[in-house]
């Protein structure tokens, strides 16, 4: 929580693990897959450390979390001022909503081969063409990652 | 940062115990929900790992409800009447009432901190004459709807418990509660006709959201089969009727078998030649329970009534008739038909009485063993007109026939019984009849509900097996209502199902007065969206509840004809062995269960008891009928006992 960035809004990059958890959440509750949902806020906290947060991502964890540890939940809404800026508890929030596009990752990790090993990994947007994933994986290209 | 769990959880349960987050608003505009979890039997241990789980899916189910918009039920009581309580209090000579508030207590402050998103503005305690007013009301209901009938019959006792037990609490032979092998006990009962429902607690399974094993428990349990009624002629002027699923096989008929328990026998003790046998068998029988007779019973016995004949419709044919123990009074009419070709049972019997066996579906092969295929094209032989139709053409056809030739009738039998509704023990609801020797059986008053349970010295049943309560002569003796001549108390009260059958209606409107649940709450509340339990309640708690939701729905206290939209269960948490016996000393003795081990179908549980006769027994089957799922208690309702 001391690592959240005083900032209410929601980070870019943690936008679509913030969606695609809230739809997992939602639907496992109503299978009550538990277990599941609580990897998937694993999953998502996990990506808040590696990519770091704000406190508008965190707001979106203490909201899905309330239902299955509302103590600490609440206790993370009150610390984090949003028992005051809403003037309710996490617990009487409207659930929050997803938005099916934003659930699929922006960018998407992907190896490069060259004769059959792997050379380098590169990160391009989730919806790239080929020509794209081409033109990325040159060498000229400033994001790719060396491998070794 | 540290995160002072202790603290901060009490900090949060203080709060919601003043602003009431989770209070349930009947009327409220919002769409509702109700989420439900099967109320606890307050245990002086107080709650345990089986608890939790399912009240926890149904918290977060109902947490995300509320803020999805949904103005949420979602409450929570104590299913307080039971035997633990009661033998702790027999025990400790305190009253079971002052025991079941200590233990309500315990449970109320440890369920608060688990934090809970519980209404307790609604909390309803099934011991609490404010609430068994309503059981009690209700019961009078069905009493003068002709559903509540009092009658003698051989029931399931438990004499360790000295307490009849349902059907649905005989596991495997034994009371579900103690493990004590159950006996055969002639008593007077009271009777709830849930058989009249068989066919809607069916039926009305289609439309609900149950998952499906829980559908398919209940199908079976309630077990109805669509067959034949055929009607023998004797050599005496009574004649005899059996049910059959398979008229097909009439031609295959060569003796009858009837129940011990029949009254026949004993209008026909003149005419049977070696009465004394047959009356020594007949002895014998009785001192069995219905799981030795029945799933344990290997060796068939049995003795031919000599002097009887009987006359097969068919063939029209002389058939000899026996009487044996693996025939029961409660199953179809107490006499079955014998056909040795097609039923191993019957081979068995036939081969050992040296019977005829006939076969009348060909493709086995009937000297070496009962041909007993399922198979619906295998095809009929020596029988008359059958010959050459399948079976499945041959069913119909006889069933036709015999409807022309008059001796039979197509008719539906269910497995299910009708249910023993009473208990000789003090812990339960009084049940509100006076007996009358000029009026019989009367109902008191309504504006004298609630009958409270009167104080009595002893909490124990007599050894005879009579209720405490019917020592107690100042309050069994009583005026008629309905002439105002002298007229004792019932004695006896409910079963420990009673209290949990409309509960679920009760959270609606928990401080009502004037009615078990008012028509505004019900029509808004009703029906429960969701109910979370353990699956060892299908065939008692679900089925008997939906049966007075059902009979509620007739007389119009509610509007759906179902109590539940939804049912999810949940398997067990497995003590150290699947009776949850407790002791060891506790288990069924060796010498009361056959020595045969048999395959058991039983759930494993991590470490099974080593007595002898838990690894003998198998999954409980009443003779005949398709299998019985297994059943085992739960950790929740199990200690509750009845
Ligand atoms: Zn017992
Ligand atoms: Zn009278």
């Amino acid at each position: 929580m001391e690592l959240a960035k005083d900032d209410f809004a929601v980070t870019h990059k943690n936008e679509a693990i913030i969606h695609k958890t809230i739809k997992k959440v939602g639907e496992d509750i109503d299978t009550l897959k538990m277990n599941t949902a609580i990897a998937q806020l694993m999953t998502m906290v996990n990506e808040f450390y590696a990519n770091g947060c704000t406190k508008g991502d965190l707001e979106y964890l203490c909201m899905l979390l309330s239902p299955f540890a509302p103590h600490i939940a609440e206790e993370m809404w009150e610390q984090l001022g949003f028992a005051a800026k809403h003037g309710k508890m996490a617990m009487q929030m409207p659930w929050p909503q997803f938005d099916e596009a934003k659930t699929v990752d922006a960018e998407r990790e992907m190896a490069v081969q060259v004769n059959g090993k792997l050379r380098s990994t590169i990160i391009v947007p989730a919806d790239a063409d080929e020509e794209t994933v081409c033109s990325s994986s040159r060498p000229s290209s400033s994001r790719t990652r060396s491998s070794t | 940062m540290r995160y002072d769990f202790a603290a901060i959880e009490k900090k949060w349960q203080d709060r919601w115990e003043v602003s009431k987050p989770y209070a349930a608003i009947t009327g409220d505009p919002r769409p509702k929900f109700y989420g439900l979890i099967e109320f606890p039997y307050p245990s002086g241990a107080g709650l345990h790992v089986g608890h939790p789980r399912p009240f926890t899916a149904i918290d977060i189910v109902t947490r995300k409800k509320r803020m999805e918009g949904y103005n949420v039920l979602f409450p929570i009581g104590f299913d307080a009447f039971g035997l633990p309580t009661e033998n702790y209090a027999i025990k400790n000579h305190i009253h079971p009432a002052i025991v079941t508030k200590q233990n309500i207590e315990n449970f109320t402050r440890q369920l608060k901190m688990l934090g809970y998103g519980f209404d307790w503005d609604r909390v309803v305690d099934t011991t609490d004459p404010t609430y068994y007013k309503w059981t009690q009301w209700i019961f009078l209901q069905m009493f003068k709807n002709g559903l509540a009938y009092k009658t003698t019959m051989p029931i399931n006792w438990c004499p360790s418990c000295k307490v009849g037990l349902a059907n649905e609490e005989v596991v495997e032979g034994v009371c579900e509660r103690c493990g004590t092998p159950v006996v055969r006990k002639e008593k007077s009962q009271w009777m709830l006709r849930i058989t009249k429902y068989a066919d809607r607690l069916i039926d009305d399974l289609d439309d609900l959201d149950y998952i499906e094993r829980v559908k398919v428990q209940q199908k079976n349990w309630i077990g109805r089969s669509t067959g034949c009624e055929v009607t023998f002629k004797t050599n005496t002027p009574d004649e005899i009727t059996v049910f059959t699923t398979r008229a097909d096989t009439l031609f295959g008929v060569t003796y009858m078998v009837i129940s011990p328990e029949h009254p026949l026998l004993k209008k026909w003790q003149d005419r049977i030649a070696n009465w004394d046998e047959v009356a020594a068998y007949q002895e014998a029988a009785a001192r069995k329970s219905d799981f030795e007779r029945g799933e344990l019973n290997k060796d068939k016995t049995g003795v031919k009534l000599e002097g009887i004949e009987v006359i097969n419709p068919a063939t029209q044919e002389v058939v000899p008739m026996f009487v044996s123990d693996y025939v029961l009074m409660g199953y179809g009419t107490g006499i079955v038909m014998g056909v040795p070709g097609h039923d191993q049972r019957d081979w068995e019997f036939a081969t050992k009485f040296g019977l005829p066996i006939i076969e009348v579906v060909s493709g086995g092969d009937i000297t070496k063993e009962a041909f007993v295929s399922k198979d619906e094209n295998a095809v009929m032989v020596n029988s008359g007109f059958l010959n050459g139709m399948t079976v499945k053409e041959a069913i119909p056809a006889m069933k036709a026939y015999a409807v022309e030739q008059g001796w039979g009738r197509e008719k539906v039998n269910f497995k299910l019984r009708d249910w023993v509704f009473t208990r000789q023990r003090y812990w339960g609801e009084p049940i509100p009849l006076v007996n009358c020797e000029k009026c019989g059986w009367v109902p008191i008053p309504e504006s004298e509900l609630p009958l409270v349970l009167p104080q009595v010295e002893s909490y124990e049943p007599t050894d005879d097996g009579e209720s405490p309560l019917s020592k107690m002569t100042d309050w069994v003796n009583t005026t008629c209502p309905c002439c105002g001549g002298p007229a004792k108390r019932e004695t006896d009260t409910m079963p420990n199902w009673a209290g949990s059958c409309w509960y679920f209606l009760r959270y609606m409107d928990p401080h009502n007065d004037s009615a078990p649940v008012s028509h505004e709450a019900e029509d808004y509340w009703g029906p429960v969206d969701w109910y979370n339990g353990g699956m060892e309640h299908t065939t008692l708690h679900l089925l008997y509840s939906r049966f007075w939701h059902k009979f509620l729905y007739d007389i119009g206290v509610v509007h759906t004809k179902e109590p539940y939209a939804k049912r999810t269960s949940h398997g067990m948490i497995l003590g150290r062995n699947p009776h949850y016996v407790g002791p060891r000393s506790r288990c069924p003795s060796p010498s009361a269960t056959s020595s045969t081990p048999t395959t058991s179908s039983r759930p494993t549980a991590p470490t099974r008891c080593a007595c002898i006769s838990c690894s003998s027994a198998t999954s409980r089957r009443p003779p005949p009928g398709p299998t019985r799922p297994s059943r085992a208690p739960s950790a929740s309702w199990t200690a509750a006992g009845t």
